[in-house]
């Protein structure tokens, strides 16, 4: 889970002193009466004023807020521990169990959770556990559902299938790829769920059928207010009312659940979903620019000193320098191939030209794509657009439940091309996918055949500038020579193509200019011509194959 | 040590009839000691063929020995025999879990073995050192996480993982296409000391120049497969019927 964010923590942390300390220091029998001193207005001797009881709501507020709360955290945890608990049961067991265990959620999530409530309240009134056991009877059916959602996708993972194919027990699966999947997701659930029954609780409180009228919790507070603001006590309703509001934001707000899907979103990016297989929304007016006006001449990439340091895995403050002082240019309307062993930094140099960093990581140096010196925002907007990134292994993270067909379309509407049926196939055939393929889903394709859809989708933005990463990798020979011929074409139309590949055969046959990578450095460019066949440097002859 | 698939077919679960299989009675057997190389064009149903021959994916019909012992489609397979089929698969960032390292992944099988349920890098350290050389892979990286390293490092991280309960029987899907000359030969190399150590190895791969250099023997899969011609036709079908200019098919 990610770091919860300071403000909101110190926060309920001064709430937490606040309902735990006042009642222990400061001990008032919650029924105790004064009736010298009711309604007093807040001053030094009352600091929230008192009650039409004459009961001082500095203390009361504050055990309102400890039974609130400790109400609230059973509520939760026990929702959360039957939700997870039947979403278990329902992707293990499958079939029937599973049926019977969804049809339930549906008809919980049928019935109105207020009225529910009131009932089970009413059976056994004025009960602590009553109200704990109707807020989680009704909320227990979102953890369940995400729960088991969640892992029936993770079962289905290639991981967890390599992991049964070599000999796991089922106790081992889930212990190892599992669970670790599903509990960050029960934890968010679990939080977020205590805010609402924090209200929940307040709710049938100020109703009157929750905790008895002498006791103290923020809804009777409430309730008790209802009187006092026709006298004008406003203190009665202002003080209960922004603890409640302070203490459901400081918990809802309390873990970073926009940087979690961040993460999220960085894992899948690396399992390949790239601007190339999702295409941000793209303005209309720089699809066709791409094909018009591109700068005859000129460099369209020019990188110089570029460093990238990426955080360092055991330390998140340190960071490693991993590409060092690149200096790279790749001529508009020319096929830049890049060349280096597995880890000197080629996929991350593109990346970096795409603003598609991971987390943490930070470059300083100079890009210009096209002539215009952009930052990581301004890298970040063109992709898309202006550059696409076609990733290595993107055929696994085609959209699974969109054919290809329905992918394809998508992806020529955000561009703002035309994209009746017949585009839509003319635009896969053009890059070599066949048009029998247009109506299947990801699934059903082999991984070749997704690579190619990949970076059909990539080359229908009609970017000026195509990045492609291995983009024959997993090819055979006949398509490998199909998708060459696409990327010729791309390049004649002005495109400015940069391909990283480890198919020699391919890069000599296509290649105009070469650039060999070394531990993130560029140890060798210029010529494809003259880099293949005379090698000044060592790296280059090793790739090659040659003695060096 | 031997590997057989015997009168193999297998039809894509919700494809039509129509459609046609896309293995249709294959026979296929890698014998001790031996490299077998499988090519065909992509699609053609390399990644299943491996899949069914791996046991993770059952069969409409046919059998499947793994050192002579015979499995139909819904036997059930005892976990031992499991253990004695090492897997790599064509993408490798499917095939790690995201919030494994390293050294987790590749000693995972070991720790299953043992009746663990959580993979203990540090009890196997010794084996983890050995099997990151066999796969030359930088020790330094086995306390990454798999998005903190290249896709061939990735790969040669997932050989390693293959190779750690010293299968009878490797399959191996396009081990190779991540990577770069050097890395795919040393691969290839670890992959054929295995068969050499009596293994029964199946590598299918596009890159049939450098996997003819380590194979015994190389098969094309439209040579065994009946369903290929029948495939083909039935695809051109689908296309019509996309086009909207598929009158005239009289197929539904």
């Amino acid at each position: 889970m990610s770091r919860p964010r300071p403000l909101p923590l110190v926060l309920l942390g001064l709430a937490l002193a606040y309902a735990v300390l006042v009642p222990w220091l400061q001990p008032l029998d919650p029924r105790a009466v004064d009736l010298s001193a009711v309604l007093q207005a807040p001053s030094g001797e009352h600091f929230f004023g008192t009650d039409q009881l004459g009961r001082d709501v500095w203390i009361r507020a504050a055990q309102g807020l400890r039974m609130s709360l400790l109400l609230a955290l059973g509520a939760s945890v026990f929702s959360t521990v039957l939700g997870v608990g039947v979403g278990l049961l329902a992707a293990w067991r499958g079939g029937i169990v599973d049926r019977i265990a969804m049809r339930l959620v549906d008809t919980t999530n049928a019935l109105p959770h207020l009225l529910l409530a009131v009932v089970i309240v009413a059976l056994w009134r004025g009960q602590w556990w009553a109200i704990v056991l109707s807020i989680a009877l009704t909320h227990w059916t979102q953890v369940a559902r995400i729960v088991r959602s969640r892992l029936l996708a993770e079962r289905t993972a290639d991981y967890v299938q390599l992991a049964r194919a070599s000999g796991a027990s089922t106790a081992a699966i889930w212990c190892t790829h599992l669970v670790p999947a599903v509990a960050p997701q029960a934890a968010i659930a679990l939080v977020l769920q205590l805010p609402h029954a924090i209200w929940h609780e307040s709710s049938l409180s100020f109703l009157g059928v929750g905790l008895p009228p002498e006791s103290a919790s923020l809804g009777l507070l409430l309730e008790d207010a209802r009187g006092g603001l026709l006298a004008g006590a406003w203190w009665q309703l202002v003080f209960p009312a922004g603890l409640l509001v302070l203490v459901s934001w400081c918990t809802a707000s309390m873990i970073d659940t926009a940087g979690m899907s961040r993460r999220r979103r960085r894992l899948s990016r690396f399992r390949g979903r790239g601007s190339g297989a999702k295409p941000a929304a793209t303005p209309p007016a720089a699809a066709s620019r791409a094909a018009s006006d591109h700068a005859p001449g000129g460099p369209a990439i020019l990188v110089s000193g570029l460093d990238v340091r990426l955080p360092s895995t055991t330390d998140p403050q340190e960071t490693s320098l991993v590409l060092k002082g690149i200096d790279y240019r790749a001529e508009a309307g020319c096929i830049n191939v890049i060349l280096g062993a597995s880890g000197a930094g080629k996929s991350l140099l593109l990346r970096t030209l795409v603003g598609l960093l991971p987390a943490g990581a930070r470059f300083t140096g100079n890009i210009a794509l096209n002539a215009q010196a952009l930052d990581a925002a301004g890298l970040a907007a063109a992709r898309g657009a202006d550059t696409v990134l076609v990733p290595g292994s993107s055929g696994t993270a085609l959209n699974p439940v969109r054919s290809v067909a329905a992918q394809m379309r998508q992806t020529l509407k955000a561009s703002g091309r035309p994209c009746s049926p017949a585009e839509v196939l003319a635009a896969l055939e053009a890059a070599a996918v066949d048009g029998s393929l247009a109506q299947r889903h990801p699934h059903e394709l082999s991984g070749g055949q997704a690579q190619r859809v990949a970076l059909a989708l990539g080359v229908a933005v009609g970017p000026r500038i195509l990045l492609v990463d291995e983009p024959t990798s997993a090819l055979d020979g006949e398509t490998v020579g199909l998708i060459e011929k696409l990327l010729r074409a791309r390049a004649a139309a002005g495109t400015t193509v940069v391909m990283v590949t480890h198919d020699l055969e391919l890069a000599r046959r296509i290649a105009d200019h070469v650039a060999v990578l070394r531990d993130g450095r560029v140890v060798e460019s210029g010529p494809a011509a003259e880099v293949l066949a005379n090698p000044a440097h060592p790296e280059t002859g090793v790739l090659l194959g040659a003695p060096a | 040590m031997s590997l057989e698939l015997r009168d193999v077919s297998y039809t894509h679960p919700g494809t039509e009839p129509a459609a046609g299989r896309l293995l249709d009675g294959l026979d296929l057997a890698v014998g001790a000691g031996e490299v077998t190389g499988l090519c065909a064009p992509s699609g053609a149903g390399k990644s299943t063929l491996l899949r069914i021959a791996a046991l993770m994916v059952t069969a409409d019909a046919g059998t499947v020995l793994i050192n002579g012992q015979g499995f139909a489609p819904g036997a059930r397979v005892p976990r031992e025999v499991r253990r004695s089929v090492g897997v790599v698969l064509q993408s490798p960032r499917a095939a790690a879990d995201p919030r494994m390292r390293l050294d987790a992944l590749i000693c995972a099988p070991l720790a299953f073995r043992e009746g663990s349920w959580r993979p203990h890098p540090r009890r196997h350290a010794g084996r983890l050192a050995e099997l990151a050389e066999l796969a030359q892979l930088d020790p330094a990286l086995l306390h990454r996480y798999p998005h903190q390293v290249s896709d061939g490092q990735l790969q040669r991280a997932l050989v390693a993982r293959a190779l750690a309960l010293d299968p009878d029987v490797l399959v191996c899907d396009e081990p190779t296409a991540q990577l770069d000359a050097g890395s795919t030969a040393a691969i290839l190399r670890v992959l054929s000391d295995r068969a050499a150590a009596g293994a029964a190895v199946l590598i299918a791969s596009h890159d049939t120049a450098a996997l003819s250099g380590i194979a015994d023997r190389m098969v094309d899969l439209a040579g065994i497969n009946r369903a290929g011609v029948l495939a083909g036709r039935a695809q051109g079908r689908h296309a019509a019927r996309w086009t909207g200019s598929g009158q005239g098919d009289g197929s539904r």
